[in-house]
């Protein structure tokens, strides 16, 4: 018989270190599970080649819950952001835009472009910041379930409608515009430059399989607003030593409060009995009691491939089946030999310190979206780079520099078939050098390595179901209440004692840790362990 | 100078309807028409030697028959059936589903392609079936007037027009997860058929800036299923007759030719007259228009007379004309390459999602579709004096055509669309180019030049929810606009375009039920 | 950063190295680590003042009248050719965007400035109206050249004939060659002028006005002498003593003209202008906010300082910070606060400018300031006074003129 532990979380993702650390930190003992060799899920940093260390996947902090960091003391445990000053976008035909986080320097650059635009970027501001308190409601609460009379879900509908009401008609609409417009549409409403509204756009549309034409992709745009709201400027950010620098501070946190961690330790399913989770069983056998499970892996892999069919009624089979993961996008991370030079501007400095977005229009984002509508990667597709060795040199040796894009489209569901990805991989790679050659002519020279990470290669080597990098689409239909499934929205599965704390529960995806801190607070408030 | 009870600008089919509804009431009325003839885009056209097109709009099937009854359009000719007219999806093969009132009857013509797909039709059905009064209510009855007052409220009125008692929690959660998905996604949840899906989904992204796989289209899949239940004898120029009689019967006074220029502000800021072009000028407390709510506020008024707040939610109203009008004059009936018993009457082509999707993708780049999405009405079938005996009209809806093309709808873009047009549905026919004696086009860009509609849209303003709810805009939702005594009641209100007659006669209501 | 055609100038002559960002250009604080000097040039004889990086419009054409008017809360289809008007901007609710001026140079020409950009907000009105806008903010450069001899430094300048030109007038003239235009306005309440030149001169401008001012003891300034000049003047500044309505994010930070004192400038019963129906309500019913200025007791300061063995520390700067002010002595009931603030060399007073409950504005009566003295919050009794402390006869006089129009 083995020790029986309070909770066995599987997956040691920022979320479920999270999640461990809330309930170690309650005095609750907790064992993490983690399949692969090092911590962190898609939020990791591996040194690929000596000397270089990337951020293998997630490459940037948002909107991390700033509560988290002060409740689980992360600071002291290595948690440690360095701001990212500048959004550049450079431009085939030798110009760019660099937004700034200083107001003035974002208007006179913007108003090389269209000088209303550049005025009215900080009313956009205000008014996004002021529907932003909507959303920072929803981050940092479970979903009220729409259709449940219980009185913590109708006071939980009520908090919302109080901050509707609080939004006044105007902005009631524009919240509802917010939440069905493309992103294009609605920067519409403000804007007339294309160079600058293509780049603002592109956050609509990350890790998801959508346009910026398409209708629903708006509301992300909130997003780049929240850090206001949390009182915490420059939010934007890496992490010191790449993101999995934000895991490793949850696995200390929750290593001081007791917890224990186990990497290279791979579930092969919950463990069953009188229909009640009760504890894993290992993919080497072991068999581990728990009191409760809670999994940190994405909804599909949760139900089918952790409990199963057969231990599910029909419905939920049939909704699990129904939530939509299609991956959308890739990683490339390249180790460069020195400082990669724009043609449009040249030299290392702080344009190039934040984050680089090859998004030179709106028509060049929605045709790398059709081709990927169609079953084929983005041949030109859009490209979020940063180069964080420029801020922390930590990362690669001396004069040398890591490079991690981020890539959109590569769709998962190629027409090929998924599987047939690894043949794709090197083409997949090459157009993202193609693309980045015309904006950095000897980009070719200064590779000393790559990696060419696909939606399959996410899937087969973090397990994020079809390479999803949210575990699930972000949309309407599959957020709040019915995230991910509806009447199971709030950390609990169709499994009694069976939890999730990962992206494909509500908020969704992201270095949140909101998912992770939710699910805890859920758990101990309702007195399940 | 005249004075009236209430003056409607406007003579399509909403302004007719608003006109009948305030003379019935007994007030005194007074409607002004641009163009030389009244019913709007459901009047016919004379496009060439003796053809005569039928309404630009010549979809009938959304009318409802408590209007018809209640303006008594039965008096004056309007013959109306309880059922919408059957809608025949074609396949380039010749092979096709009939899509009628008649569940098992169309199960049976889909079991011809699938199956699978006729049993999944009859539950589908069920479904639509089952949330269609809830929906029909909510499209015809007022907006609540949205928040400011108190959210909490419309949380309530939320909970309960959703009808957890009528509808059951499982059909609220369903409709909860739906609505906000793709057609595509919703209709490869039910159907294996490309055909049969890709011709469900045709309504869901008519005239809207929107492929099979933009997000939010099964609501309008939803709206216009649960919506259209009838269908009027021999097409919208029947409605359009029909209304012009009644309107004249209860006492409107009907003036064609006649373009408003203004409408005049009183001291207090409320509406006095309106202005004609020839500089007349009639007196009314009251005034509804029917026309576009961009063109009401920004070519009837002095721009100062428009407070900032309105005007920037005008100027955002997203108006942006993608369906054109193609009228076919045949010196013979239209041959399918499918054989039917009879005559039809309504036809979609549309073989796949990827076809839709393909056709909306053009409109992304400001062009118009190489293979354009063809609705397709044959009034003749029913209304033989539109053409010469035996000589057929056809009256299709393409899309997509943008509003704004590169390059700008010059005669050589104009042919190469006709001829698209025309190619397209040669497809499904024999013998078709043999046979056209004449043919025109209506680009958006021309129905903004006829109708003067900003924009050219066929629904004023573009059906999406967020101009859905609360339209056009929230200030304007109830019908009364922020300007005292200036109603709007067309194709820009609630619940929306398309011949309903709902917008003219919710608005009348409301103009009637506020102090004189 | 950018820099204005005077930077080259104001580098060479700025020892102090105090310099701080104004609209993203860089602008001098002070030329001497302490501004006394510059102070006293503006009213003893005359400070030079960069003020380029304020905002520039050129609004033309037939309907410009129509289209300010519009926009303005002044009915500027009234203001004559060669007429200034000092005015604020509103939104639909009647609260104030920013404020400015707008100059009439001819039937169809006016130059209007602002301290926000505008350009976008402008344009949001255009429709409907022949006219052309221009922003002209990085074409044009500005000087304020402000004090007792100012007059007489132009006069050896230019052409104009600056005796003719009366307060909040505007002339163009020449200098060597090139064109300049004069409005008679300005920051520090005393007799002033802004001029107004193509950046292509502007040196040349520069270079024209200090060789002419020698003899009249001109002094290049920077801006904290000029905060001292304009709380003196009563003259109120954005960003401080009021927020930008379309960018306040809640509405309290909001402020109708009524409020801010400029009900002045409102030009209430005309055709339909922004704000309009919200400032006749406000007009009708009363504000809520009066911006009064406060005349701070001395003595009760001083004895506040002796009572810890201390002579009154108070700073020569210009304070920019919110002060709660008191309707009584304990501090109990809070009837406002004060927004800027300075000691007025030239009065001898303590004075600041302050936005309190228009009910409690009674002018002469006595309120009470919080001062905290060696780490204690205290209060301090002071008089209500309308906002301008200091408006010498020399503003407004021209006594060149001669005849009737004297």
């Amino acid at each position: 018989m083995t020790k029986k532990y309070d909770a066995i979380i599987i997956g040691g993702g920022h979320n479920g270190l999270i999640c461990a650390a809330y309930l170690a930190k309650a005095g609750r003992k907790v064992l993490v599970l983690e399949k692969r060799h090092v911590l962190g899920g898609a939020a990791v940093s591996e040194e690929l080649y000596p000397g270089f260390t990337f951020s293998v996947a997630s490459y940037v902090v948002s909107l991390f819950r700033p509560h988290i960091i002060r409740e689980l003391n992360l600071a002291q445990h290595g948690y440690e952001i360095i701001p990212m000053d500048c959004s550049f976008l450079p431009l085939p035909n030798g110009d760019s835009l660099a937004r700034w986080a200083d107001p003035n320097r974002s208007r006179m650059e913007i108003s090389r472009f269209s000088k209303k635009d550049a005025e009215t970027y900080p009313e956009f501001s205000r008014i996004m910041t002021l529907m932003g308190k909507f959303a920072k409601e929803i981050i940092d609460h479970p979903a009220p379930d729409i259709a449940s009379m219980k009185l913590k879900d109708l006071q939980g509908l009520l908090r919302m409608s109080r901050v509707f009401k609080d939004l006044g008609p105007d902005l009631f609409h524009l919240n509802l515009k917010l939440l069905t417009l493309s992103a294009t549409d609605f920067l519409d409403l403000w804007f007339e430059s294309e160079t600058l509204k293509a780049p603002m756009s592109v956050s609509g549309i990350i890790g998801t399989f959508q346009g910026v034409r398409s209708p629903g992709t708006a509301y992300v745009l909130l997003h780049h607003y929240m850090g206001e709201l949390d009182g915490a400027f420059r939010s934007w950010g890496f992490s010191k030593g790449g993101t999995g620098g934000v895991s490793m501070a949850c696995a200390r946190a929750a290593e001081s409060f007791g917890a224990e961690i186990r990497t290279s330790a791979s579930v092969a399913s919950v463990k069953i009995k009188n229909n009640r989770a009760c504890g894993v069983v290992l993919e080497n056998g072991d068999e581990l009691d728990a009191k409760l499970v809670v999994s940190n892996l994405d909804p599909r892999r949760t139900y089918l491939n952790l409990v199963g069919e057969d231990h599910l009624d029909g419905d939920i089979v049939k909704e699990i089946k129904r939530y939509k993961l299609r991956g959308s996008s890739g990683k490339v991370n390249l180790a460069l030999d020195r400082v990669p030079e724009f043609t449009c501007c040249p030299g290392d400095g702080d344009h190039i310190r934040g984050d680089i977005a090859i998004a030179p229009g709106i028509d060049y984002l929605e045709k790398a979206f059709d081709e990927a509508k169609y079953g084929a990667f983005s041949r030109r597709p859009y490209i979020n780079a940063v180069i964080p060795s420029l801020s922390d040199p930590s990362i690669a040796p001396p004069g040398k520099h890591v490079m991690s894009c981020f890539v959109q489209y590569a769709p998962y569901h190629i027409s090929e078939g998924a599987e047939n990805w690894p043949e794709q991989r090197a083409a997949f790679g090459e157009a993202v050098i193609d693309t980045l050659e015309e904006y950095v002519p000897n980009i070719r020279d200064i590779i000393l390595h790559k990696q060419v990470l696909t939606p399959w290669d996410l899937e087969q080597q973090m397990g994020l179901s079809e390479g999803n990098i949210f575990h699930g689409e972000l949309s309407l239909e599959q957020l709040l209440f019915q995230r991910p499934l509806a009447g199971y929205s709030k950390y609990e599965t169709a499994l009694p004692n069976l939890w999730m704390c990962g992206s494909g529960t509500h908020p969704g995806g992201g270095i949140m840790g909101a998912g992770g801190e939710l699910a805890a607070k859920t758990i101990l408030n309702r007195r399940e362990i | 100078m005249s004075q009236y009870d209430a003056i409607i600008i406007g003579a399509g089919h909403n302004g007719l309807t608003a006109a009948i509804v305030l003379a019935q009431a007994g007030r005194k009325v007074l409607v002004l028409e641009r163009r030389n003839a009244v019913g709007g885009l459901a009047a016919g056209n004379p496009f060439c030697e003796g053809y005569i097109s039928p309404g630009l709009l010549h979809d009938t099937s959304m009318i409802r028959t408590s209007v018809v009854d209640e303006l008594g359009l039965a008096q004056h000719g309007l013959e109306i059936e309880n059922t919408p007219a059957p809608i025949h999806l074609l396949a380039k093969d010749g092979k096709q589903i009939t899509l009628s009132a008649d569940i098992e009857a169309t199960a049976e013509s889909i079991s011809r392609i699938s199956k699978t797909d006729a049993e999944a039709y009859k539950a589908y059905k069920h479904f639509m079936d089952h949330i269609a009064s809830w929906l029909q209510t909510l499209l015809d009855s007022p907006q609540p007037a949205l928040p400011g007052s108190d959210l909490g409220q419309y949380f309530q009125l939320f909970k309960k027009s959703i009808g957890l008692r009528r509808l059951g929690k499982d059909t609220m959660m369903e409709l909860l997860k739906i609505l906000p998905m793709s057609v595509e996604d919703f209709l490869d949840e039910h159907f294996e058929s490309d055909m049969l899906k890709a011709g469900l989904a045709f309504p869901a992204i008519f005239a809207t800036y929107n492929g099979p796989r933009s997000a939010f289209t099964t609501m309008n899949l939803l709206l216009h299923e649960t919506a259209s239940l009838t269908r009027v004898k021999g097409g919208p120029m029947q409605l359009a007759g029909a209304l012009e009689a009644a309107a004249r019967a209860a006492g409107v006074d009907i003036r064609t030719g006649t373009t408003v220029s203004k409408i005049a502000l009183a001291e207090d800021g409320s509406v006095r007259s309106v202005q004609t072009d020839s500089g007349e000028e009639f007196t009314s407390l009251r005034i509804g228009a029917s026309i576009s709510p961009v063109n009401v506020f920004f070519d009837l008024f002095s721009p100062y007379e428009i407070n900032h707040r309105l005007a920037a939610q005008v100027e955002n109203l997203r108006t942006r004309g993608l369906v054109a009008k193609v009228n076919l004059a045949l010196n013979k009936s239209l041959d399918w390459k499918a054989s039917f018993e009879q005559p039809i009457e309504y036809a979609r082509t549309a073989s796949s999602f990827t076809e839709m999707e393909k056709a909306f993708d053009a409109v992304k780049y400001r062009q118009y579709s190489q293979k354009p999405l063809l609705d397709i009405f044959v009034p003749t079938v029913h209304n033989k004096h539109l053409a010469p005996d035996g000589h057929e009209v056809v009256s299709i809806l393409a899309q997509f055509a943008p509003r704004a093309i590169d390059g700008g709808w010059t005669d050589a873009a104009r042919k190469e669309f006709l001829e698209s047009v025309i190619e397209t549905l040669a497809e499904y026919c024999l013998d078709l180019p043999a046979s056209i004696v004449g043919s025109e086009l209506l680009t958006p860009q021309d129905i903004e030049a006829r109708y003067n509609i900003r924009g050219g849209h066929l629904h004023h303003v573009e059906h999406a929810i967020d101009q859905l709810i609360g339209r056009p805009i929230g200030s304007c939702a109830q019908f009364a606009t922020p300007i005292s005594g200036l109603f709007l009641c067309g194709s820009g209100s609630h619940p929306g375009g398309g011949l309903t007659c709902m917008p003219g006669f919710l608005g009348a209501q409301a103009m009637l039920s506020g102090k004189d | 950063m950018q820099k204005t055609p005077f930077f080259p100038r104001m580098m060479s002559l700025c020892e102090s190295m105090h310099w701080k960002e104004w609209a993203g250009y860089h602008a001098v604080s002070s030329y001497q680590f302490y501004h006394d000097q510059e102070y006293f040039a503006f009213r003893n004889s005359a400070g030079l003042l960069d003020v380029t990086p304020l905002f520039k419009y050129r609004v033309e054409g037939p309907d410009a009248a129509d289209y300010l008017s519009h926009i303005m809360v002044r009915n500027i289809r009234k203001l004559k050719v060669g007429r200034v008007a000092y005015l604020c901007w509103c939104d639909d609710d009647g609260k104030v965007i920013d404020d400015g001026t707008v100059m009439r140079r001819s039937e169809t020409s006016f130059f209007v400035t602002s301290a926000d950009p505008s350009y976008a907000w402008f344009s949001r009105f255009r429709r409907g109206y022949d006219v052309e806008l221009e922003d002209v903010s990085d074409k044009v450069a500005g000087l304020a050249l402000q004090g007792p001899t100012s007059r007489d430094i132009l006069r050896q300048t230019c052409d104009a004939d600056m005796d003719q030109l009366k307060f909040f007038q505007t002339v163009s003239a020449n200098v060597d060659g090139y064109s300049i235009w004069i409005s008679r306005t300005g920051y520090t309440g005393d007799l002033g002028y802004e001029i107004w030149v193509e950046n292509a001169h502007a040196l040349k401008l520069w270079d024209a006005l200090m060789a002419n001012g020698r003899n009249y003891a001109i002094r290049p300034a920077g801006l904290d002498a000029l905060d001292v000049t304009r709380v003196e003047a009563g003259l109120i500044l954005k960003n401080v003593d009021y927020y930008n309505s379309l960018h306040a994010l809640i509405e309290d930070r909001k402020s109708s003209p009524y409020e801010l004192s400029l009900g002045w400038t409102v030009h209430l019963n005309r055709a339909p202008f922004n704000g309009q129906q919200a400032l006749k309500a406000e007009k009708a019913s009363g504000s809520q906010w009066t911006i009064a200025g406060l005349d701070i007791d001395w003595p009760e300061t001083e004895a506040l300082y002796a009572k810890h063995g201390l002579p009154p520390e108070i700073s020569t700067m210009a304070w920019r910070k919110s002060i709660p002010i008191y309707f009584d002595r304990d501090g109990a009931q809070q009837i406002g606060y004060a927004t800027s603030g300075t000691w007025s060399p030239i009065l001898k007073k303590n004075i600041a400018l302050a936005t309190l409950q228009t009910d409690y504005v009674d002018l002469g009566s006595e309120v009470y300031i919080e001062m905290t003295v060696e780490h204690k919050r205290q209060t301090v009794a002071a008089i209500l006074h309308k906002p301008q402390f200091y408006d010498p006869e020399r503003k407004k006089s021209n006594p060149g003129l001669v005849g009737n129009d004297k």
